[in-house]
């Protein structure tokens, strides 16, 4: 649109309707014998407006089908709206999917040109940054290899790479932090952060709360195809979570929210205990460590599965173990339930950690309660020679050089 | 319209992309590489000469099977790009719902893919015809005009039938149905003077079949000089400049209605 400067967009008075048909695709048939299919209409949108000015970066927020996608789709351009107006200035990429239109049989060297072109760039413009692309996705012994013969990762960072290669006013992302290994993660949200930095545009959709709040300093919460916030991402973020309370499809899962699930039982209390059983949140590595679990349940609800997941500081998990609680012990009705949890010698180096418990029923399916970070705990090496976040508990000897194994 | 079609300038880049991946994903794993293009053409040659030239002498003209490639050549081209574009949007879905580009490259990048087949079957028949057929040597060069022509047809009518498929997937079956019968009333075995006086007895049905099938003045005004040595009828050519340019219009009309709801669709 002209007047709009390189990197605004502008969203005035959006709807856009879609209209669903039970069967997915009409046939001829349909068409001669003029039968009315059924179809209903479902509005994704309803008069959406707001502005975005260059160099902003703002984050997309909202259940499943809040119409997140689709707005974002609209900003791309991938189709109009029903109603009202959106605009974008200067070029605009869109990472709505990552690696689409890859060609199977062509190696990742030929998909990035195709890419490249379908985005609108000039093959001496991509030859130019070809190292940097291949570079940054890992892949030099394998970019002259057919991209079919590729792991879904592999995959995944030569498409993030091309997207984050081409360098445009406005750049739409959709999920895309689920590329990969956690090291590769990181990797992206620097480049992101990068292309921030250098001033550009970003709108950003994610479940992720924790990687639109660190991104973005303004959000917006969709709900139901209406802006529910449009303000400072903790403001919108804390809104989120109130709607996601009474959420209760497992999908929600991956929302990111420190907190999650249907409640019937809750996570009370939980409490880290030393070897003499007091409470406290320092330990030295490879000394006995307790968990304490108070579990309240709101109604009288069978035995539960109850896990543990420990994360280092970044996040990665580190390990985790389920229990089925026994029948017996956990008996019937409403009330508290203390879980105790023991390790002889707690195998962590070094580091701050996060305990997260996760309540659920028996098959899994239902979702009681979901708490990332219950409690934290700070580890110290026992010996100058520990370090890293696991403990190497093993035992060092010393073997005379007849007793070596023969090669 | 215009703009439509000037996007194959302005994004000439990414129309050379979306070519070569039609052109080489096609060839990738295959022996005989760009040879298939002339061996269809030259088996369906080898079989009706057998039938129709040999075994029953339905039509006779010398150098049956140059009579019959000049009238294959631009036939393949036409059913096998049509059959190819209705499926070419279907087959891109994932970019089409993902990315902003100009959409009518995928099924005009298709056609320009079977241009090649095209441009191989010319590229061997007419040195053959210039040696055994030397009335052609003065009229041959029109087969380039006349071929732009239904290029342009083809193309036209790719981006209807590619468009009309992402919204009625009967759209494909209904043209391979269609493109059987379609290929015997045109008159590609045979012509229409040479089959034993039906010009006379069925003047009307003739008629019908030779205006009513909009291919068939392309394969007539492409035969003439190619094969026959003579320039094509005026009324042919006027037919397939109208017919071109129509197909054209037509096709960018369809595509500028549709192309907001393709995403959406596929």
């Amino acid at each position: 649109m002209p007047g709009l400067p390189a990197g605004a967009v502008r969203v005035e008075g959006v709807s856009r309707r879609f209209r669903v048909r039970e069967e997915p695709t009409l046939t001829l048939r349909d068409l001669l014998v003029r039968r009315r299919r059924p179809m209903h209409e479902v509005w994704a949108l309803r008069d959406v407006s707001f502005g975005i000015e260059p160099g902003e970066a703002v984050g997309l927020i909202g259940r499943n089908g809040s119409g997140k996608t689709t707005l974002l789709r609209l900003v791309a351009g991938i189709f109009a709206p029903t109603s009202g107006t959106v605009a974008a200035g200067g070029s605009v990429s869109s990472l709505l999917e990552l690696g689409a239109g890859f060609h199977p049989d062509f190696t990742g060297r030929e998909n990035v040109y195709l890419n490249g072109a379908i985005h609108g760039l000039k093959r001496s413009y991509i030859r130019e940054r070809m190292d940097e692309i291949v570079g940054f996705a890992e892949l030099e012994r394998f970019i002259d290899l057919p991209v079919r013969t590729y792991s879904a990762g592999m995959y995944m960072r030569l498409g993030f790479s091309i997207a984050t290669h081409l360098q445009p006013d406005v750049l739409l992302l959709d999920e895309v932090f689920a590329v990969g290994d956690e090291a590769f993660q990181r990797k992206c949200f620097e480049k992101v952060f990068e292309f921030k930095r250098s001033g550009g545009t970003m709108v950003f959709v994610s479940h992720d709360a924790a990687a639109v709040e660190r991104l973005c300093d303004r959000a917006i919460l969709l709900n139901e195809g209406r802006v529910e916030v449009d303000g400072p991402t903790p403001e919108a973020l804390a809104r989120y979570h109130r709607l996601l309370a009474a959420e209760h499809d497992p999908a929600e899962r991956t929302a990111g929210l420190r907190e999650w699930g249907s409640g019937e039982i809750r996570v009370a209390r939980v409490t880290l205990k030393g070897a003499d059983g007091e409470e406290r949140q320092k330990f030295v590595s490879g000394e006995p460590f307790g968990v304490e679990i108070v579990l309240a349940a709101e109604t009288d609800v069978p035995a539960p599965v109850v896990s543990l997941e420990l994360r280092d500081a970044v996040g990665t998990l580190l390990g985790g173990a389920s229990q089925r609680v026994e029948e017996e012990g956990w008996g019937s009705g409403a009330g508290e339930r203390k879980l105790l949890f023991e390790l002889d010698r707690l195998p962590l180096a070094e580091g701050r950690f996060a305990l997260g418990v996760v309540v659920s029923d028996a098959s899994g399916e239902r979702l009681y309660h979901h708490l990332d970070a219950a409690a934290e705990l700070l580890v110290r090496p026992e010996g100058p020679g520990t370090r890293g976040l696991v403990l190497l508990d093993g035992r060092w000897s010393v073997r005379a050089p007849s007793e070596a194994p023969r090669r | 319209m215009v703009s439509v079609y000037a996007d194959l300038l302005r994004y000439r880049e990414l129309f050379t992309s979306l070519f070569h991946r039609e052109l080489r994903a096609r060839f990738k794993g295959s022996v005989l590489g760009l040879g298939w293009y002339l061996a269809y053409p030259l088996v369906l040659m080898g079989a009706y000469t057998l039938v129709f030239s040999v075994l029953w002498v339905a039509v006779d003209l010398k150098y049956y099977p140059l009579f019959l490639l000049a009238g294959l050549a631009p036939w393949v081209f036409f059913s096998t790009a049509l059959q190819s574009a209705t499926r070419s949007l279907l087959l891109s879905a994932p970019l089409v719902k993902r990315v902003r580009f100009p959409r009518q490259l995928v099924p005009l990048s298709v056609t320009a893919t079977h241009l090649v087949t095209l441009v191989v079957m010319l590229a061997v028949l007419v040195p053959i015809n210039l040696v055994l057929l030397p009335e052609t040597r003065d009229t041959f060069w029109l087969v380039f005009p006349l071929g732009l022509l239904l290029v342009c047809l083809t193309s036209g009518l790719g981006l209807i039938v590619a468009c009309a498929n992402v919204f009625f997937r009967d759209v494909e079956h209904l043209i391979s149905a269609l493109l059987i019968p379609w290929f015997f009333l045109t008159p590609v075995l045979y012509t229409f003077e040479s089959l034993p006086g039906a010009v006379q007895r069925h003047g009307t049905i003739i008629d019908f079949l030779y205006y009513g099938n909009f291919v068939t003045p392309f394969i007539s005004a492409i035969r003439d000089p190619l094969y026959f040595g003579r320039l094509p009828r005026a009324t042919d050519v006027v037919y397939a400049v109208v017919a071109s340019v129509l197909a054209l219009a037509l096709g960018a009309f369809v595509f500028r209605r549709l192309d907001d709801h393709l995403a959406v669709e596929l």
